[in-house]
């Protein structure tokens, strides 16, 4: 047995005299919606237009969903593709110079044929296949606008999908691990606990790992519902919140203060950098996705039918792909 | 196009309304079904139901019939199992103990499956590619009954079949006793502690880990089966490669691993795991649900996928963390596991996570001092929720012709709880919480046959059996002990009676009996031992005979009791093609009397008999004739004295199948 050590740390002088990590129930308090004055302005700026973006967003997705919310996840998900799959093209068609693409693919393929008729010259063929690859590389050049042009809303619609379809909602009886991480490393020093504790069950004190700043609980899910927790840190309050269900929908795992945090985990307004907290994460289960008994990943299946779709409709916008 | 409309549409609707409305089979199979209870004792059962405590078997008794059932010489489950399977004595299945002896190297063998790596491999660098996969081959012979039963259109379902993996084609069956964990081993509990038990090295059925808690955190590492996609040379006990130069390098496999981390709260007895992508938080004497690890064998492409449990015993003054021995995942089985392959998968759907080695309940670690009787009684009864929340759902789901289901938690328990229920026992420990733990199991299995009877018709065949009863063991024989007293067998160095374990300190020149295996007596016969002395023939028969008279009468010096109350000698004894697999003598011991821990690996301590203390207290290694099993069913006994491999008829009979030519028993119900 291999045993690496960990070097010791001078929380451990204080042994005994922790402040005790409680859990307690009782009312909510509010969490600070505006950003510190402490905040650079630019980076202001910018986490109020993406909460705008994420809140208008993930309101439509959740309005494109509410007519599957009975249904297996599967059936919102190819009815998403197929949407994506019809404006990937329309895009394409629209902000590419369809003209030139059009021509450099007709020489691409007179230039296959070339290859065929005149495969007993060495020379020819040589040349040919030298062309095709300069007609490749002019093709993906003309390519590079509409796909730079489609990266922006496609990165915001997956995701949107990674909050819909990666993870399920804990199911009534369930247990999973909530971790909050403080800016600074220090647990041990503050007073940290779980509020609020409607519809979910603390079962455990918290774990304190000063070395990773973070405290954890195991919390059992009980009544269906989103559920908002606080996580208490001296004075200051965050919340955080879980849903409980059987079904599937938008799950957050991560509420944080990172703006890249922000654009990848859309669910949750951020935490606001003046508290003292850094995230709170919940350990939720993915969402399981199957097609005729086969588990596939939700974007597997997203990018295999929204290109499929993208193909079959090509002709109908009149888009050369 | 008018006329070809008008024939093809008639046509579409015959086609439809055979598909769904004629079912497959017009007759539904006729319903029978099975309760198989390991080590389910009469005499216990019978007292159990007299004290009131058994409503459901009493109800059972009172309408049908109960009659102890002879079992097999030797009472052992996977004899005993076997030989219901089959219909067949061991001399027919081949099933004679846990453990057979290779003659040539006189080294156990686990008796149920053998597991053949892949021989045909290519080797690049330290990686190692099979071309052809490795087999694991069912050691049992002889047909399994629901085989029979599905060639003639009965639907089959068999829940841990003892004696059964991998599982029989035909039906739907699940393996049980003589399924490995993820390792191979029967099962392996891994333990780490900061505080190791003296006794760390000598515990078998699981590793001790020392670890360092450091920081209020613990690094460790899950132990896997060896990664046969890799090879590493072979080093000597002082750490050199052998061969280098010549280039006759040996090597190996190395271990899989998965490394797992503990965070300790500073002050509370609570911890955080994070093993692979999962984390969960324990306090002290808590366990965790299954966790699911994939060791990765060939870096995405080939990963190895256990479950096992994690039981936070102590934080401090000393970390004790106990885990499970690693489970074949129903979800991913790396090994076959049920028929048809995927349905462990379907039982995984149902069910989530579940025990799937042997027999789960963890009688080593109790053995080992790492549970105490109150653990292992927890740990117990989680298995017997698993296996009873199976029995619920096969239950629903079934419909029509063959169900056995198998509980092992009544067996289990008898082994381990019997001192506290009994004063007499050398090691009776007065626990409150355990003195009616036997009686709990057997409550616990008449409210599952209550379970059953909800599902039972007039039309359904029910029975519930066991393989074996039980007796208590108060009293170890050291039978090679007794050989070498006696001449039988001889010692290179008679004063190192101790830590010469698989006959290390035997000299084999003057030995002509050894005993191997919980029951098993072999003679060192020439030309079919490494080094066989005795000549095949009249002075083999003369000594067989010797053997006997002289077992029957050894004596017990501390009580003047016979401590061997049966014989069996295998060719004379037994039927079928297979008799000379076994031993040539089986021991059957008195009532009280078991072979002793060491004996059966090849020991010789000084004393002949010793006082168990060990918690594995209840037996049934002994006399067949002392701890018969049980027979209870809604029809009538026809047969003053069935037998199991009665009832094996009897069940082909049920569904009008005639009995192979190799079976021995007769029908047994009306």
């Amino acid at each position: 047995m291999q045993i690496r050590r960990r070097k010791s740390k001078s929380g451990l002088k204080a042994w005994g005299t922790f402040p005790r990590v409680g859990v307690r129930g009782g009312g909510r308090s509010q969490t600070p919606t505006t950003p510190s004055d402490s905040h650079p302005t630019f980076e202001r700026v910018v986490t109020t237009l993406m909460k705008l973006v994420n809140w208008f967003l993930t309101s439509l997705f959740g309005l494109l969903f509410w007519p599957f919310q009975g249904l297996d996840p599967v059936w919102a998900l190819v009815f998403v593709s197929f949407l994506c799959g019809l404006l990937m093209v329309w895009v394409f068609g629209k902000v590419s110079n369809q003209e030139a693409i059009r021509r450099v693919k007709n020489k691409i393929r007179g230039n296959l044929l070339g290859v065929r008729l005149y495969q007993h010259d060495v020379r020819i063929v040589l040349r040919l296949q030298g062309r095709i690859l300069r007609d490749t590389l002019t093709y993906m050049n003309y390519s590079i606008i509409p796909m730079l042009v489609l990266i922006v809303p496609l990165l915001l619609i997956i995701v949107q999908l990674n909050l819909h379809f990666s993870l399920r909602p804990l199911e009534p009886g369930e247990s999973a691990v909530l971790k909050a991480r403080l800016i600074q490393t220090g647990v041990l020093q503050e007073n940290i606990s779980l509020e609020n504790l409607s519809g979910v069950k603390v079962e455990t004190p918290g774990v304190r790992i000063d070395s990773e700043g973070e405290v954890a609980w195991r919390i059992r899910a009980r009544q269906p519902g989103r559920h908002l927790l606080t996580v208490k840190v001296g004075e200051q309050t965050v919340e955080k919140e879980l849903y409980v269900g059987d079904g599937w929908g938008a799950v957050s795992a991560l509420r944080s203060n990172s703006l890249l945090d922000l654009l990848l985990y859309p669910g949750e307004a951020p935490i606001d950098a003046s508290e003292k907290v850094k995230s709170i994460t919940v350990q939720y289960r993915p969402l399981p996705i199957s097609i005729w008994g086969w588990n596939v990943h939700w974007m597997v299946l997203f990018f295999v039918l929204s290109i499929l779709v993208a193909f079959i409709f090509k002709g109908a916008f009149g888009v050369e792909l | 196009m008018k006329l070809t409309l008008k024939f093809i549409i008639p046509i579409l609707v015959v086609v439809a309304l055979v598909v769904f409305l004629v079912p497959e089979s017009s007759v539904p199979a006729k319903k029978m079904i099975i309760l198989g209870v390991d080590g389910l004792d009469p005499r216990l059962l019978q007292k159990f139901t007299d004290e009131g405590n058994l409503p459901n078997f009493k109800q059972l008794i009172a309408e049908g019939d109960f009659k102890p059932l002879q079992t097999t010489m030797p009472p052992l489950s996977p004899v005993a199992w076997s030989t219901f399977i089959t219909g067949m004595d061991p001399g027919g299945h081949a099933i004679f103990d846990f453990f057979h002896r290779d003659p040539k190297t006189i080294t156990p063998e686990f008796s149920m499956a053998r597991t053949l790596p892949s021989s045909w491999n290519i080797s690049i660098g330290s990686w190692v590619l099979p071309l052809k996969g490795g087999t694991i081959e069912q050691l049992r012979l002889g047909r399994a009954f629901w085989e029979i039963l599905e060639e003639h259109n009965v639907p089959t379902t068999v829940f841990r079949m003892p004696v059964n993996f991998p599982p029989s084609s035909g039906g739907k069956s699940l393996s049980g006793m003589g399924t490995p964990d993820i390792l191979g081993t029967p099962g392996m509990f891994s333990f780490y502690t900061d505080n190791p038990p003296y006794s760390a090295d000598n515990i078998s059925g699981g590793h001790v880990y020392e670890v360092e808690v450091q920081n209020d955190a613990v690094d460790a590492q899950l132990i896997g089966p060896e990664n046969t996609f890799r090879r590493v040379p072979k080093e000597s006990p002082s750490g050199k490669v052998s061969g280098e130069r010549d280039g006759t390098k040996k090597y190996g496999h190395p271990k899989l691993t998965i490394d797992f981390q503990v965070f300790l709260d500073p002050e509370e007895p609570v911890a955080k795991f994070v093993v692979q992508d999962d984390e969960f938080i324990l306090k002290e004497g808590e366990w965790s649900d299954w966790v699911r690890v994939d060791f990765e064998a060939l870096p995405y492409l080939v990963s190895i996928s256990a479950v096992g449990r994690f039981y936070l015993q102590e934080v401090r003054p000393d970390f004790r963390l106990y885990v499970t021995p690693l489970q074949i995942n129903p979800e991913d089985p790396v090994m076959p596991i049920s028929t048809p392959d995927d349905w462990a998968g379907e039982l995984y759907d149902e069910l989530g996570y579940f025990y799937t080695q042997e027999l789960p309940e963890d009688t080593k670690a109790f053995s080992g001092g790492i549970f105490d009787g109150l653990e292992f009684w927890e740990q117990a009864q989680f298995v017997f929720r698993e296996q009873r929340k199976a029995l619920d759902h096969l239950l629903k789901n079934y419909k029509e012709g063959f169900l056995f289901f198998y509980f092992s938690s009544v067996d289990q328990g008898c082994h381990m709880l019997w001192r506290y229920m009994d004063p007499e026992h050398p090691g009776f420990v007065p626990e409150e919480k355990l003195s009616n733990s036997i009686e709990v199991l057997y409550r616990q299995m008449d409210e599952a046959l209550g379970r059953i009877l909800e599902f039972v018709d007039g039309e359904t065949t029910l029975i519930v059996m066991s393989d074996h009863g039980f007796s208590p063991f108060y009293w170890g024989v050291n039978l090679n002990s007794w050989l070498v007293g006696k001449g039988y067998a001889r010692l290179k160095n008679p004063l190192h009676r101790e830590g010469y374990p698989l006959f290390m300190n035997v000299d084999w020149t003057g030995t002509k009996a050894y005993a191997l295996g919980l029951n098993g007596l072999y003679v060192n016969l020439r030309g079919r031992e490494k080094n066989g002395i005795v000549s095949q023939g009249a002075e083999y028969e003369k000594l067989l005979d010797q053997l006997e008279t002289d077992l029957l009468a050894m004596e017990d010096p501390r009580n003047g009791q016979r401590s061997i109350a049966y014989v069996v000698q295998t060719r004379r004894d037994f039927r079928g093609n297979n008799v000379d697999m076994g031993p040539d003598i089986i021991v059957g011991y008195n009532w009280g009397y078991r072979t002793s821990w060491e004996s059966p690996l090849g020991e010789f301590p000084r004393e002949i008999f010793v006082d168990n203390i060990d918690p594995w207290s209840g037996t049934h290694l002994i006399d067949y004739r002392l701890v018969p099993g049980v027979l209870i069913t809604n029809r009538k006994i026809t047969l003053a004295n069935p037998a199991l491999y009665d009832l094996t008829v009897a069940i082909l009979d049920e569904y009008g199948v005639s009995k192979l030519p190799e079976m021995i028993g007769q029908d047994c119900l009306q």
